[in-house]
C-alpha cells in the first residue's frame, strides 16, 4: 500500500514496507523497556502505534523511512531498517533493530547491509553519505557500525536521546558491488 | 501519491487528498502557533513533525484518515480534516484544523461536509463522533451548523470537551 516503498531481498531476508499487520510485533518491542532503551523505547502501546503511524508518516512525507524485516523462512517480522531523519536529526541515519528471538543470528548486519546498498543506488534514494546514530554504551550497535566500516565521527545532542554518538558510513565508491566493505576492513 | 487506494474528494472550491510534503509548512505553522492549543500545541518544530506524520501515517494502519484541503483556485494548503482514529479513541474522531489565513470563508465547514457525506455515503458509516472542548467556541459554533448534536451518553476520552454526534440524516 506504500507505493513508493521497495522490496529488497538478502539471503534470509524481504525487506518492505510497513503494513497494518506489522503493529503488533513493533510494538511489543517498542514496548520492551530493556530491548528499545537504545532506539527510543515508547512508555505504552498507544504510543508504541503513533511511532508507527509516524514511520508510515516519514515515508509519506520523505519518501523513505524504515522498511520491516521479514524472516524468508518464517514469515515472522524480524526487525526494522531504513533510513530515518525526522524533524531535528543532524542527517539522515541508517537505523536497525532486530527483534526479540531474531538476535544473534547476524540478521542486523544483513539487512543494514542491504538497506545501505538501497540509499546509495542511483534507482535508490541516490544518497552519497550515510550516519548512524547510537546511544553511548550500546555495545551491540557500536559493533555492528563498525562491521559495516563506519567510524565514530563526533558526538552531538539528539532532540529525543540526549548525548548521542555520530558514526559515520563509507561512501558509494568505498564499497563493493554487493555493499560489502569485507575487502577494505 | 504513496498511498496507494486513498480517495480524493473535491468540492467546489477545495480538493480533499491524503497529506503530503506540499501541506508541511502550513501544518507544521499551524500546530507551532496559538492556534494549536486544543490540538496538543503550541508545539516544537520536531514535535509538530512527528504529529503531522503520524497523522498522515494514520491512512495506511486505518484505511482513512485526515485530508488536506487544498484550494483549488491557488493549491494553498487550508487545513486537515477528517477522522483522527489513535488506539486510545473509543471510535474515530471527525477533527478538522484550518490555518489561519483561510478562516472566515466558510472553507471549514465546506471541507467538513463534504468529508462526512464521503463517510456516510462512501464508507457507509452511520455516525460519527467530535470530540470539542468546552472552550473551544469556534469549533462547537461549526459542530452544530454541520448539525452535530452532544451526546452526553458518550464519554469523550479528552479531558474538557463534550462528545458531538454527526448523523446522516442530520447534516447539513
Amino acid at each position: 500500500m506504500l507505493t513508493n516503498a521497495p522490496i529488497l531481498e538478502t539471503d534470509r531476508l524481504i525487506l518492505r514496507g510497513p503494513r497494518p499487520d506489522d503493529a503488533e510485533p513493533l510494538m511489543d518491542f517498542l514496548c520492551d523497556q530493556v530491548r528499545a532503551k537504545g532506539f527510543g523505547a515508547s512508555d505504552n502501546r498507544s504510543d508504541a502505534w503513533r511511532w508507527f503511524a509516524l514511520n508510515i508518516g516519514h515515508w509519506q512525507l520523505h519518501g523513505y523511512g524504515y522498511l520491516m524485516i521479514e524472516d524468508k523462512a518464517s514469515g515472522a517480522a524480524a526487525g526494522i531498517t531504513g533510513i530515518w531523519n525526522p524533524h531535528g536529526w543532524p542527517e539522515p541515519e541508517l537505523g536497525w533493530v532486530v527483534f526479540a528471538g531474531f538476535e544473534g543470528k547476524g540478521i542486523a548486519y544483513e539487512a543494514a547491509q542491504r538497506a545501505r546498498e538501497w540509499a546509495y543506488a542511483p534507482d535508490g534514494l541516490g544518497f552519497t553519505t550515510l550516519t548512524s546514530n547510537i546511544v553511548p554504551g550500546n555495545t551491540r550497535s557500536i559493533a555492528l557500525a563498525e562491521r559495516l566500516g563506519a567510524t565514530f565521527e563526533r558526538k552531538y545532542q539528539n532532540v529525543h536521546m540526549g548525548e548521542d554518538l555520530l558514526y559515520r558510513h563509507p561512501g558509494p565508491a568505498d564499497l563493493d558491488t554487493d555493499g560489502s566493505v569485507e575487502a577494505y576492513a | 501519491m504513496m498511498l496507494a487506494n486513498a480517495p480524493e474528494l473535491s468540492s467546489d472550491r477545495l480538493i480533499l487528498r491524503v497529506p503530503g510534503a506540499a501541506d508541511e509548512t502550513a501544518i507544521l505553522d499551524f500546530l507551532r502557533s496559538d492556534r494549536a492549543a486544543f490540538y496538543g500545541g503550541p508545539m516544537d518544530l520536531g514535535t509538530a513533525w512527528s504529529k503531522f506524520a503520524a497523522y498522515t501515517g494514520q491512512w495506511l494502519l486505518r484505511g482513512y484518515g485526515m485530508f488536506a484541503a487544498v484550494l483549488k483556485s491557488t493549491g494553498g494548503t487550508v487545513g486537515l480534516v477528517g477522522p483522527y482514529h489513535p488506539t486510545h479513541f473509543p471510535q474515530a474522531e471527525m477533527s478538522w484544523l484550518v490555518t489561519a489565513d483561510n478562516e472566515g470563508q466558510g472553507l471549514a465547514r465546506e471541507a467538513c461536509k463534504t468529508v462526512l457525506m464521503h463517510l456516510f455515503h462512501d464508507l457507509k458509516w452511520n455516525h460519527v463522533v467530535s470530540y470539542i472542548d468546552r472552550d473551544n467556541a469556534r469549533s462547537r459554533v461549526l459542530a452544530q451548523r454541520l448539525g452535530a448534536q452532544i451526546a452526553p451518553e458518550l464519554i469523550a476520552p479528552i479531558s474538557n470537551c463534550d462528545t458531538f454526534r454527526h448523523r446522516p440524516s442530520e447534516t447539513t
